[in-house]
């Protein structure tokens, strides 16, 4: 039997940044935190940020993080935890050894499987998508939702995507459209629901939440106090900056770098102080303008830098990594969109991010295609084989069957290539038929197979289901937030 | 022209495959095949006065500097068919399609150097020499020759001192490379150092039949070792490499990609720069398939010291060429370069003053360090970045359309440096010369 997650565990290291060129942008880092300081528009957070040496200007909810509350509470937080599943088999050790990939999250449209028309997504989608997550093996976790609900309640929408991505797939869910305290309260009933309690719920996580950071230098309110919840109950949460540089941050790397890192330690403080010994985790997606379009870049060279060096800096301070990977720009599965993501998913891998937001969208995180994610998670598993590098002893050197074949024989029937045989990497949609064949078959490539493999898993994959109760008791949970926040 | 090489940033990041032990292991599996010969401590000694890097001249662009750590792209390979367009049959190359594709490779700022693809032909010595003489007539760029033997090597010889005006001015500023082919003699290596081109040496590791492709490389970099160090007997200080040929055994295959970094791993132990043709896609045409093996293979070689990255506009496993893959394979070049290239950090690059100066949600945008840095991110040239609606509206254009769009460009813009007609002529009764002896030979 397969199983049902697929980590890698990378043993080449890809370093942007060397010891010294981390540390510098740590002491750049604090100097902001202390000089300049981030803005937190919570008064409960203000709260505790006070109650811990911080010098808060309540007036402009600004806070100066002294370096030393900074680096104490930083040094609380656990530098490995588990993610759960439902399905226990699901479960992810985050321990800086391992990457695991999830969906991307957020998008807006959907081709649609049966028509190729691109639509406004639903709570069916949302659905759906987490079922064909939920069959994929490389794909560990369900990150977001993929596609928002856009034909629900806008205030209790977070919640109808819980609902929907919670009963179709037993792997972690990490929720991000989830803000404000009201929602992530109701968030944790409906996960406690399924765990069996709040505490079996810190005992065994299935879900955690990620928010937005906003660029430059600042929180939102209702984020940071959906993730004081979820640190409430120890499920674990962090913040992803966004920095442009160019826009929301300087044009150069190094500079982008010490933005995001200081709007990501500041989450990471905060929820320290709170909660001590809370698990949390850094995150990050930053990028740069393009300035010829004024837009995001949806893949650069920069990007893939960026997120391998703010991945080196989560590892500087022990901390987990959710780092965005993949999110092509381009519009279709496509040469750019095979490009971007070789290399993006290459950066997560080599630096070891922890947790990769993720495979299924175009258009920069807007479109779900289903082929396009399943060819993403080919790209996944070749980086996969190179990250595992290549071993070098006796047996894989391999000098007595050189010796014994010797000059112009083959290995073929050679014992050790039966051993070794099956450790080379097989392609699941790569085209690898002789020309004609391929020319017979109507000249179809990886798009064509990648379709196939869609179609199958949306035709007939059943998750493991939800008891009926616990499918009851979520749609009363979002019937009373519909009710509260929505005044439905 | 934009000045060559302009587009191709240092290197800074490495991705070591090897560790020490492992380096060291390799080595030793190599000098245990050396030593069966006796040759172990001559083959370190003799190549103790190789160079580990010279500089790429070109017939009418700047010199380049070839040396591991700075990686430079080599267009072509020994291709004898040609794709018209995406979905298009192979067909048999012309003169005139290699003429095209010098133009294309001349034209665009990522290639250093050309390795031009030939027609079929039962004699392809002949084909071979053909093809260069076209790429020294119709291109100004250095030449990447492969050779088959001591004759076709002198032809190559005559032909870069005609261009060159004069052995001399071929030794100050040698515009052609010898890469010889697997098992071609030391006879061939020495003529190319006295002529002072630079001469790569061919491994090839056989990665068929399901041998382990690292301990392949042991067996045939002990081979390529021995012939580099038979030239540094013969000619102290002579420029010489190695060089991998294309010989996968799928469409991508990650270890004898990783194989490929441990060769310039090895290859650099040894002070020696390293060409490897890894761009030889097995894809019919620029397509995802292409792009993913693409894109992998020059990442893993611009970040793994190599010095040259060769087979740009390769398809089919370098069966081969196509116009929009060789532009295509330049901007998936660029790409990986300028990911190689790192992120410097220094007081001007950290921009503490900036970042305080902007604030809290603030812009950088009007930022004057802005203005000095907004020109270091790089720009595609076929990535579509356009809003979705404009994209449409435009109808729904590809990459390979924008590659297109570039291929008619070039070849219809006039050729800027064109080699004197009666130089070209000699090119010419040398290829054919040569060509002559070849088959009564």
């Amino acid at each position: 039997m397969s199983p049902r997650i697929n980590p890698i565990t990378p043993r080449l290291r890809w370093e942007v940044l060397s010891s010294a060129e981390l540390e510098r942008i740590h002491e750049a880092t604090l100097h902001i935190l202390e000089t300049v300081g981030i803005h937190f528009p919570s008064q409960r957070a203000l709260d505790v940020l006070r109650a811990n040496g911080c010098q808060v200007d309540d007036a402009r909810q600004m806070v100066r993080l002294p370096r030393a509350v900074v680096t104490e509470a930083v040094a609380q937080a656990p530098g490995e935890y588990v993610l759960a599943g439902r399905d226990p088999d699901c479960d992810m050790l985050i321990d800086g050894k391992h990457c695991y990939l999830s969906n991307d999250g957020s998008g807006v449209f959907v081709q649609d499987p049966r028509t190729g028309q691109k639509r406004p997504s639903t709570k069916a989608d949302a659905a759906e998508s987490a079922r064909f997550v939920d069959a994929l093996p490389n794909v560990s976790y369900y990150w977001g939702p993929l596609v928002t609900s856009q034909d629900v309640p806008p205030e209790s929408k977070a919640l109808h995507d819980a609902e929907a991505v919670l009963a179709n797939t037993s792997k972690h869910f990490q929720a991000v459209t989830c803000v404000g305290e009201k929602s992530a309260r109701y968030l944790v009933e409906m996960a406690a629901a399924i765990a069996g309690g709040t505490d079996e719920l810190r005992r065994r996580p299935i879900i955690s939440i990620m928010q937005c950071a906003v660029d430059p230098l600042a929180h939102d309110g209702p984020n940071l106090e959906a993730n004081l919840v979820a640190a409430e109950y120890g499920l674990a949460s962090g913040f992803m900056p966004m920095p442009l540089s160019c826009g929301t941050g300087p044009a150069t790397l190094a500079g982008n770098l010490v933005v995001q890192n200081a709007e990501a330690l500041s989450g990471a403080v905060l929820l320290q102080l709170a909660y001590p010994g809370a698990p949390v985790f850094f995150s990050g997606a930053p990028s740069v303008i393009d300035l010829k379009t004024g837009g995001y870049t949806g893949g650069s060279p920069e990007d893939y830098l960026l997120a391998a060096a703010a991945t080196q800096l989560a590892h500087f301070y022990g901390l987990p990594m959710a780092m965005g990977t993949m999110a092509t720009g381009a519009k279709e599965p496509d040469w750019q969109a095979a490009v971007d993501d070789s290399l993006s998913t290459f950066a997560s891998v080599m630096s070891c991010a922890d947790m990769m937001n993720g495979c299924g969208l175009l258009n920069g995180s807007k479109i779900l295609s289903y082929p396009h994610l399943v060819m993403e998670t080919e790209i996944y598993s070749i980086v996969g084989r190179m990250a595992a590098g290549i071993s070098v002893d006796e047996e894989s050197l391999a000098l007595e069957v050189i010796e014994k074949v010797g000059p112009n024989g083959t290995y073929l029937s050679e014992k050790h290539t039966r051993r070794h045989m099956k450790e080379i990497w097989r392609p699941t949609i790569f085209d690898r038929s002789p020309y004609e064949v391929w020319l017979r078959g109507g000249k179809q490539g990886a798009l064509a197979r990648a379709t196939e493999i869609a179609d199958e898993i949306l035709a007939s994959y059943e998750p493991a289901p939800l008891a009926p109760e616990l499918l009851e008791e979520l749609g009363a949970i979002v019937a009373r937030a519909d009710a509260e926040m929505a005044g439905r | 022209m934009e000045e060559l090489g302009g587009r191709r940033p240092r290197q800074v990041m490495r991705l070591e495959l090897l560790d020490e032990r492992q380096l060291g292991e390799l080595r030793a599996a190599v000098f245990t095949r050396l030593a069966a010969h006796g040759a172990v401590n001559w083959v370190e000694h003799s190549l103790g006065s190789a160079r580990s890097g010279w500089t790429l001249a070109g017939r009418s662009v700047a010199d380049t500097p070839f040396v591991g750590g700075q990686v430079v792209l080599a267009a072509g390979g020994l291709a004898t068919a040609v794709r018209d367009t995406a979905g298009a049959a192979p067909r048999p190359i012309t003169e005139a399609d290699i003429d095209a594709f010098c133009r294309v490779a001349d034209a665009l700022p990522e290639v250093a150097m050309v390795e031009p693809p030939c027609a079929p032909d039962d004699d392809a010595e002949a084909a071979r020499l053909a093809a260069v003489g076209r790429a020294l007539t119709v291109g100004g760029k250095h030449v990447m020759a492969v050779c088959g033997s001591l004759q076709e090597t002198t032809a190559v010889i005559e032909m870069a001192t005609a261009v060159a005006g004069g052995g001399d001015e071929l030794k100050r500023r040698p515009l052609a490379t010898v890469a010889l082919m697997p098992g071609v003699g030391v006879s061939a290596a020495s003529a190319a150092a006295a002529a002072g081109l630079p001469c790569l040496v061919a491994v090839a590791p056989s990665f068929f039949g399901a041998q382990d492709p690292f301990a392949a490389l042991a067996e045939s970099f002990a081979v390529a070792l021995g012939v580099a160090a038979a030239l540094q007997y013969s000619h102290p200080g002579a420029r010489v490499g190695v060089a991998l040929p294309p010989g996968r055994r799928g469409p991508l295959d990650a270890a004898a990609l990783a194989a490929v970094a441990a060769a310039a791993q090895l290859t650099a132990s040894f002070g020696l720069p390293f060409v490897a043709t890894a761009l030889a896609t097995q894809a019919a045409g620029p397509d995802w398939l292409a792009s993913a093996e693409n894109t992998y293979a020059a990442l893993v070689c611009s970040t793994a010291g190599i010095a040259g990255i060769a087979g740009a506009g390769l398809l089919d496993g370098g069966a081969s060429v196509s116009l929009h893959e060789l532009v295509m394979d330049a901007e998936i070049f660029s790409y990986c370069a300028s990911t190689a290239a790192g992120i410097p950090v220094d007081e001007e690059t950290i921009a503490l003053e900036t970042i305080e100066h902007v604030g809290i949600a603030g812009n950088a945008l009007g930022e004057r360090h802005t203005r000095r840095h907004m020109r270091d991110v790089w720009r595609p040239r076929l990535f579509d970045r356009t809003p979705y609606e404009a994209w449409e509206r435009e109808g729904r254009r590809q990459s390979y359309e924008l590659a297109d769009d570039r291929v008619q460009q070039i070849l219809e813009t006039p050729a800027a440096d064109p080699l004197p007609a009666d130089t070209a002529a000699e090119l010419s009764k040398i290829a054919i010369r040569a060509g002559r002896s070849s088959r009564d030979a």
